[in-house]
């Protein structure tokens, strides 16, 4: 009798427990309110989604617009402004069918005409919009009625999606008649998303504010893509180029997130900062560094000589010379994380000082100076090549570093002007769009068959396929060395403990749906 | 006197034609494309080629500099390449900030420098004079940067009195923009204090030998009133040359400190331009600084006048 009256307490106790509001337990649910104020490191450039490319652009423009389509945390494609989308057999034809019910910031609904409107806006010499060439293959934009699109391309191009889930700038729909109001150039920039554009102040602030007439994508929170609600009543992004100072806005409480924790403070914030309420979250990012070589240019041109310096430089060591640790080392394009990548593209040069030696002496190698072209705008860029410098002077390559600024160093990339050049890249989840760079070494005018895999990359959308493609691609960067991918840097963000439900992800960009104040 | 001024403020057009002349030279000069940066780095060659005949980068240079000078005088400083936004609306945006942390600086550093350099000069070779020159070495030698950084740490983070980033304007809100500017101008204020203390110490010196401060000393007048009524006056005029150049170059100087204190101001939007090779951003800030810097020079010359009655206006 006594056990049975302590289980049936106990199963009392139990369904009370389950029945209790969360509060009482000390877990709260989410609350609708309060402003929260993200620190990042650099003002934006401009407002208008389709005249800009800058990153810091796009990470505050992600809340104010929306594209057709966009990436999930595994780089998968998700629909975010259309609610599906049908690609035709030979994928000419791509048929998007889009939320009904969606309204700019204006109140007007979006429908099919404000997405060829978008797109072609885009495509328009006149908007000078750095996606342009993007959209070449496309032929013309037909609106099938009020919510269903359809773009015809020229040519048969399996990545077109890739090109709407851009990550920066934002492939936005925009409402025509805000942009001829506003002089052909947003100034006060209107769009579709969760937040509603208040006011710019250049190096001062960027306010957002909650758009309650928001209607968006069904789903778990999932990268760009799935539900975005907002919760906090207003977004204040407030640029803070100092790095120190930053760390003290955030111990200060001045600011609630901060967007990019510097490697160098992550000891202090184990020991000091976390007892302090800070939390500091880690994920791998999909920005890639690497070394560029100029393989038609002197010295560097020889094959043998690449795959010394292959040998030569220890990736792990690099890794942690340039970002302390806080990346992961990819010989690799493709990051780990996406569904593209095999294990093969784990092969790549394990460091050996004889082997290389050896292969210079074959590539009759005299100590000749190699120029390293480098930049300290992105102090990373800095630090990987002076890594790479001590690595290859290790085995007796003669590296003098020339330290340049960034446009000079954007400039000399594109005229593939280098003999090695120190560089990094922004998240590109299409390893097809990635693997164009290597044009930038000029291997593709010795080697024709990457141009060939990378045609072949765009028609065809099936898995197996293009992991098969893309392999075939590393085992000629493997055989050829026209760059040393070092690694995929990780992304720092801290915010405090009462910012819930906020979770870096594998872009960099805060992301300010889903996340709530509870204080 | 004011043909004095007029014949002062003609004479300034020359000086800025040969400004708009160098620094349009040099911004177009060194490597790097603005229409590259605008496009980003998958820039494809035919659209960078695109935006350069369209911001009319395509042109001679001579023809480029003909049609920005054109517009200048019209009042038109152009428009940023990146932003859209108009040159003229930034500078008005930016330069009262940039005016006010370098005016409230220089407020600053008379404060402490004039009464610093007088008293060293009066108490010249005893224990007061060295200390306040040892302290004027490390006003010039401690490195701005470094300062701001640690009167955050010590007053932004450690009390919690002051903020360590954000502006108010002190128009809109003057105490809680005095919040915002006081370390930024005393960090900024401390390296210009430290070279017109000892400025004024010299000068004083010099004058103290003078004769007839001896004859006001044997007259029997105050310390007090011979150093206020009949030395500073004479000791002051170098000194306010020195004040006026400092003033000029806190202005154009004022980067380091916009950029750690986190201040809109005309510096630090210059410095950004010139990276991203804004050329009419550029152009036209560094036209209007030159501006700025030679009026400031203007009036430190007729404010001599006062301080030295020799001086005459023609």
């Amino acid at each position: 009798m006594k056990r049975i009256s302590i289980f049936l307490l106990v199963l009392l106790a139990i369904t009370l427990i389950n029945l209790a509001p969360q509060e009482v337990l000390g877990q709260s649910s989410p609350k609708k309110g309060g402003t929260i104020n993200v620190g990042i490191n650099t003002d934006v450039v401009a407002l208008d989604p389709h005249t800009n490319a800058a990153v810091v652009s796009a990470i505050v423009l992600h809340h104010v617009f929306e594209s057709l389509l966009g990436y999930g945390e595994n780089l998968e494609i998700l629909p975010v402004a259309a609610e599906r989308w049908e690609v035709s057999k030979d994928f000419k034809t791509y048929t998007f069918y889009l939320v009904k019910g969606k309204t700019f910031h204006n109140g007007r609904e979006m429908t099919a005409e404000d997405v060829k409107y978008s797109l072609e806006r885009i495509m328009d010499p006149k908007t000078k919009s750095p996606r342009m060439g993007s959209f070449k293959p496309v032929e013309k934009i037909e609106v099938r009625d009020k919510y269903t699109v359809v773009v015809h391309l020229q040519t048969p191009n399996a990545t077109f999606p890739h090109i709407l889930a851009d990550l920066y700038p934002v492939i936005a729909i925009v409402p025509k008649e805000e942009i001829e109001k506003q002089g052909g150039v947003f100034k006060s920039p209107v769009g579709t998303g969760p937040y509603k554009f208040v006011d710019w102040k250049p190096d001062r602030h960027v306010i957002l504010e909650r758009y309650d007439k928001y209607v968006g994508p069904k789903g778990p929170r999932n990268g760009i893509g799935g539900e975005r609600v907002a919760y906090v009543d207003r977004v204040k992004f407030i640029p803070i180029p100092e790095e120190s100072v930053s760390i003290m806005a955030l111990l200060n409480k001045e600011i609630d997130i901060l967007q990019y924790f510097p490697p160098k403070y992550v000891d202090r914030h184990k020991s000091e900062y976390s007892k302090k309420g800070i939390i500091l979250q880690e994920v791998t990012g999909l920005s890639w560094y690497q070394i560029f070589m100029g393989v038609t240019k002197p010295v560097v041109s020889s094959q043998k000589f690449r795959q010394a310096c292959a040998y030569a430089i220890d990736l792990d060591m690099v890794t942690q010379a340039a970002y302390m640790g806080h990346a992961k080392a990819n010989p690799s394009v493709i990051p780990e994380q996406s569904q593209y990548w095999t294990p093969y593209h784990k092969t790549w040069y394990k460091k050996d000082v004889n082997k290389a030696k050896q292969l210079l002496k074959e590539a009759g190698y005299k100590g000749e100076e190699v120029i390293l072209d480098t930049t300290k705008k992105y102090i990373a860029m800095y630090s990987q090549a002076v890594a790479v410098q001590s690595e290859l002077a290790a085995v007796g390559i003669n590296v003098k570093m020339n330290v340049i600024d960034w446009p000079v160093l954007v400039q000399k990339n594109l005229a593939s002007d280098f003999q090695m050049l120190s560089y990094g890249m922004g998240p590109m989840p299409n390893p097809g769009l990635a693997y164009t760079y290597l044009k930038r070494t000029k291997l593709d005018q010795a080697y024709p068959r990457i141009n060939e895999i990378l045609e072949e990359c765009t028609r065809t959308s099936d898995r197996k396929n293009l992991q098969r493609l893309y392999e075939e691609v590393h085992k000629i960067q493997v055989e050829q060395v026209p760059w040393i991918h070092l690694y995929n840097y990780n992304y720092l963000q801290a915010h405090h403990n009462y910012v819930k439900e906020y979770q870096a992800i594998n872009t960099g960009y805060p992301r300010l749906w889903g996340v709530w104040l509870d204080k | 006197m004011l043909t004095y001024i007029v014949k002062r403020i003609f004479y300034l057009l020359p000086t800025l034609f040969l400004v708009a002349v160098i620094v349009f030279l040099l911004i177009h000069l060194i490597p790097g494309d603005p229409a590259l940066i605008m496009l980003g780095q998958e820039a494809k060659p035919e659209a960078v080629q695109a935006i350069r005949k369209e911001l009319g980068l395509d042109q001679p240079l001579p023809v480029q500099f003909a049609l920005w000078m054109g517009n200048v005088l019209r009042g038109n400083f152009g428009t940023s390449i990146h932003s859209k936004i108009p040159v003229i609306q930034s500078i008005r945006e930016r330069f009262p900030v940039t005016f006010v942390l370098t005016t409230l600086a220089v407020l600053f550093s008379l404060l402490i420098a004039l009464p610093s350099g007088i008293l060293a000069a009066v108490y010249q070779n005893t224990g007061k004079d060295y200390l306040i020159m040892l302290a004027t070495v490390l006003g010039v030698s401690i490195p701005g940067f470094w300062l701001g950084l640690m009167g955050l740490l010590i007053f932004s983070v450690h009390f919690g009195w002051l903020p360590s980033t954000g502006y108010v304007a002190i128009w809109e809100d003057f105490g809680e923009g005095m919040k915002y500017m006081l370390l930024p101008s005393v960090t900024l204020g401390l390296f210009m204090a430290a070279v017109v203390a000892r400025m004024t110490r010299s000068s004083m010196l010099e004058v103290f030998r003078l004769e007839y401060v001896t004859h006001a000393r044997a007259k029997g007048l105050s310390e007090w009133s011979v150093i206020n009524k009949h030395a500073l006056k004479n000791a002051f005029a170098p000194t306010l040359t020195t004040i006026g150049i400092q003033y000029g170059m806190l202005l154009g100087g004022a980067v380091v400190t916009e950029t750690v204190f986190s201040l809109p101001g005309l510096g630090k939007y210059l410095v950004v331009s010139i990276s991203m090779r804004d050329y009419p951003v550029v152009q036209g800030c560094i036209l209007f600084v030159a501006l700025v810097y030679v009026l400031i020079n203007l009036i430190v010359d007729l404010l001599y006048g006062y301080f030295d009655p020799r001086i005459q206006y023609q």
